[in-house]
């Protein structure tokens, strides 16, 4: 048991490894009321081509498995695990995502029989080939309701600009054709890649008694008898660094144009604190220069290129990066021009220090609200772990930042020949 | 989150993919209202933990708390709802934001903020009842995680009292670039409810069930209105909304509580004189009546370009938050429609595979149930059926042990969770206010788990489906 206090924040976090390979972490934080507890495969919709580990062959499986896989899991011999849950006043939901699937639950007491629910009904699979049919109905609507998200549909327009037909660019949730290929015996075969403990990370925050946790979560584990085995080998699929494509457009029934553009990262960091500077670094600048205290957010508002709810972000991970801006506008070519042109102008001179030293400020103020959610602790800590690195690393690198970092994750990021948007048009049949 | 940008609004830019999780339910704020389930501690509760000092109509409610890094601020206003004054109320907020005296554009304004460890500020008129309020939020760290001697609550508190009782009003009228600005994107604001097909839907139920009531007005107001808004008449606006309203003040915070309470008043000084409690505030929140006699549901069938029908129903109980039989309203919604174990998740979702979404929504002041899925359209036949027969077996009390206890006990996690965001307590705390009536959460919660099947069976036998809202694909 390694326990770390970050005295400044007031938080511990204690972590174990486990004999099977499974990370266990918990935060306490007794003032709370509610216990939140996470149990995470490092496995998502990027998985689609795998090395089996136990016949060693290349698997390719349909779009989508993933995030059919997780709803399938609630699903018993003896019933839905929803009502485990209910009998124990927990609110149960899971969520998948490129590369990872979470299980989660809240409550407000019987922690160790939720945390036992939690551990013994993703480790037990039951699929049959009646309930993966029935499944698809449901999962058919999901991905329905998600269609008529412009959102949505801008920002997979965009992936789509930025990396072709790679699984990067498929909705997590693959598509109405692609789910219908699913069967039992593929749920089985990715569940059994991908759950084992070795590949898996839980997380309990807020109310809780840490070693006894612990010793529950270690006897649990005990009973069950996985042996150690090496993590699965993701294939994770390829691409130009390039943009595929500049520009992508679909229509749907808006009554303003949505658009998504940004720039496709070419190189991305080596090391995890690397990547996790050029994180905070691009955090920042594109705050400082397209946040509500910018000069030139009021500009295009005023200029009615963009309304209030115009952003920006950023991911990346050991293999890709790209950075994602946008939102409503009546001339959605014109905003994404203006904001690129912007930008590569500002690469050319120096970082205005007073406006850097101002958004990193206002990074370290929202890092410490962050904490006062238990949910997004254990959602962003364990994101983070699975890609290398630490939550709770970020007020030290926010500390240490430096202009010159800002200047360099901006100018390394921002090239011309990396930009790519994408619009979603009103198709003019809405009421 | 009608046009925001995900990821942003949280203030961190990196979101690590948060918009591209696709969730194995729906999480639709089910139990009761739009901001948590709000309804657990009552008044009774809060006298022991906020401290209220008020000053003329000016009311600073301090809760102490050590749970939290963040000092949370949260003022409020509220009038009654008014069809005329809708509009040009939802305007203000967010003229408001352009600026103050001190900082007269909205950039340098946000700056100051951004410059205090990112003081997060908010403003938005909501509707809550039938009262249209003006809600300000503010969130600091608090002065003790930043570093020693440093006020940052003070500061920021002092910039949130100038939005207030310090606008820009150069010539003593809001700047016209400003006005203008806002009523163009406040068009657009209106245009873009479309876009949101679900929360859409279900305003259109809203307006369908509650038409000709002060319920039924938009919350966001009327594009009608905004050519006779000008720079001056929103100046009206803004005193009408100091002289006819107290100021209700609820701070959670870290910080002393003493000098947070001081740091308060002294921002707020200048609005001491002006806030004033009229027969407005006095004014206590109607229920909608539950429709007397059997009567068929008003239907309304709206065409779009949509992948996905979506179906939404309104329902009449005639219970609300200040009702004897509110503790079996609250069971009732959570066997009908709040949670898994519910029968609209069970026999819609789960034994028809009609849809990934089928829940019901309380909405605790007026006693209203909305419920909603989202459907194939060709579906809408089959699945209303299977709703009203869920509506009907409440009637009938076909409900088990089982379901009954699971409800008592997801209804008493939800109150108790709530309780780990700093402004459920305000917003409890408002709702007793509205209601005249003091619940305390254990005298609710004990309440909850005495309810009988017959209580419920009593409940359901006043509930009226009386509107029914489908968006379906086609043209207009």
């Amino acid at each position: 048991m390694n326990t770390v206090d970050y005295t400044r924040l007031g938080e511990s976090l204690t972590h174990e490894e486990l004999e099977n390979g499974l990370q266990v972490y918990i935060l306490p934080k007794n003032d709370f009321r509610q216990t939140y507890a996470c149990f995470t495969t490092h496995y998502g919709s990027l998985d689609q081509v795998f090395r089996d580990p136990e016949t060693r062959e290349e698997v390719r499986m349909p779009d989508g498995i993933a995030h059919f896989l997780e709803h399938k899991m609630f699903e018993k011999e003896h019933g839905d695990v929803f009502r485990l849950f209910s009998r124990s006043g927990a609110q149960p939901n899971a969520y998948t995502s490129f590369d990872l699937t979470t299980y989660l639950f809240s409550c407000t007491s019987r922690v160790t029989e939720n945390i036992t629910t939690l551990l013994d009904f993703v480790q037990e699979p039951y699929f049959t080939d009646e309930s993966v049919e029935r499944e698809k109905g449901i999962i058919r609507q999901e991905l329905l309701m998600y269609q008529d998200n412009a959102n949505r549909r801008a920002m997979y327009g965009l992936l789509g600009a930025y990396y072709g037909s790679s699984p990067l660019a498929t909705p997590v949730g693959g598509t109405v054709e692609s789910i219908e290929e699913i069967t039992k015996d593929d749920l089985y075969r990715c569940y059994r890649a991908f759950y084992h403990p070795g590949n898996m990370i839980l997380f309990v925050v807020g109310r809780a008694d840490v070693a006894e946790v612990l010793q529950l979560v270690t006897s649990n584990q005990e009973a069950k008898g996985f042996a150690r085995r090496a993590r699965p080998e993701h294939i994770l699929p390829e691409g130009s660094a390039r943009p595929e494509q500049k520009f992508t457009e679909t229509r749907l029934a808006v009554a303003q144009p949505r658009v998504a553009f940004g720039f496709k990262q070419t190189d991305v960091p080596l090391s995890a604190r690397d990547r996790q500077v050029n994180e905070e670094a691009t955090g920042i600048w594109m705050d400082a220069l397209l946040g509500r205290g910018s000069p030139l957010f009021h500009k295009l508002v005023d200029d009615g290129l963009c309304d209030m709810g115009f952003g920006a972000d950023y991911e990346l991970t050991s293999h890709y990066g790209y950075s994602m801006m946008g939102g409503n506008s009546r001339k959605p070519l014109e905003l994404a021009e203006r904001v690129k042109d912007a930008l590569l102008a500002q690469c050319d001179s120096d970082f205005p220090e007073e406006a850097f030293l101002r958004t990193k400020r206002k990074a370290i103020g929202r890092f410490l609200g962050l904490l006062d959610s238990p949910q997004a602790i254990a959602s962003l800590y364990t994101s983070l772990k699975l890609r290398d690195m630490d939550l709770f690393a970020t007020l030290d690198v926010l500390q240490e930042l430096t202009v010159a970092d800002v200047q360099n994750a901006m100018r390394s990021h921002v090239l011309e020949d990396q930009f790519a948007s994408s619009v979603v048009w009103p198709s003019g049949a809405q009421a | 989150m009608q046009d925001g940008w995900p990821g942003y609004h949280a203030g961190m830019c990196v979101s690590h993919g948060a918009y591209y999780l696709e969730y194995a339910f729906f999480c639709w704020a089910a139990v009761a209202d739009d901001l948590l389930s709000v309804v657990k501690w009552g008044l009774n509760c809060l006298q022991e933990v906020f401290v209220t000092r008020s000053e003329g109509d000016v009311h600073v409610h301090v809760l102490p708390s050590d749970k939290y890094k963040m000092s949370s601020v949260w003022i409020q206003m509220e009038r009654p709802v008014s069809r005329t004054e809708v509009t040009a109320s939802v305007l203000l907020p967010h003229v408001l934001l352009r600026g103050t005296e001190r900082y007269q554009n909205p950039e340098d304004l946000m700056q100051a903020f951004d410059g205090l460890y990112g003081a997060s500020i908010s403003a938005r008129a909501g509707k809550r009842g039938d009262f249209q309020t003006i809600e300000l939020t503010l969130q600091v760290p608090a002065d003790r995680y930043v570093g020693r001697g440093v006020r940052l609550f003070a500061s920021a508190m002092n910039l949130l009292g100038d939005v207030l009782a310090h606008p820009h009003l150069p010539d003593g009228a809001f700047p016209r670039a400003a006005v203008e600005s806002e009523i163009e994107l406040h068009r657009q604001r209106l245009d873009n409810l479309v876009n949101d097909k679900i929360s859409y839907a279900m305003e259109r139920c809203v307006e369908v069930l509650c038409e000709g009531e002060a319920y039924g007005v938009s919350r966001l107001g009327y594009a009608a209105d905004l050519p006779d808004i000008t720079p001056q008449s929103l100046v009206d606006t803004y005193r009408l909304w100091l002289a006819g309203s107290p100021l209700h003040v609820y701070i959670v915070s870290p910080d002393d509580p003493e000098r947070v309470t001081q740091e308060a008043f002294a921002a707020l000084r200048p609005l001491v004189g002006a806030c004033k409690t009229g027969a407005a505030a006095t004014a206590v929140m109607t229920v909608s009546p539950a429709q007397q006699g059997p009567s068929a549901p008003r239907v309304v069938v709206e065409r779009m370009d949509v992948s996905q029908a979506k179906l939404n129903m309104g329902l009449r109980t005639g219970v609300g938050f200040g009702s004897d039989d509110y503790p079996a309203l609250l069971v009732y919604n959570g066997l009908l429609g709040a949670f898994e174990h519910s029968r609209l998740f069970v026999h819609v979702r789960e034994r028809a595979s009609l849809a990934y979404y089928a829940s019901s929504r309380l909405d605790t002041l007026k006693g209203l149930i909305f419920i909603a899925a989202g459907i194939q359209e060709s579906d809408y036949d089959k699945t209303r059926a299977i709703i009203e027969e869920q509506l009907a077996a409440l009637r009938r009390g076909e409900v088990s042990e089982d379901d009954l206890r699971y409800t008592k006990e997801g209804l008493t996690h939800h109150y108790l969770q709530s309780d780990d965001q700093p402004f459920t307590s305000a917003m409890m705390h408002m709702f007793a206010r509205f209601c005249g009536r003091e619940r305390s959460v254990e005298s609710l919660m004990d309440a909850v788990m005495r309810v009988t099947v017959a209580d419920v069976v009593r409940v359901a036998s006043n509930v009226s489906l009386d509107a029914v809202y489908l968006l379906q694909n086609g043209g207009a």
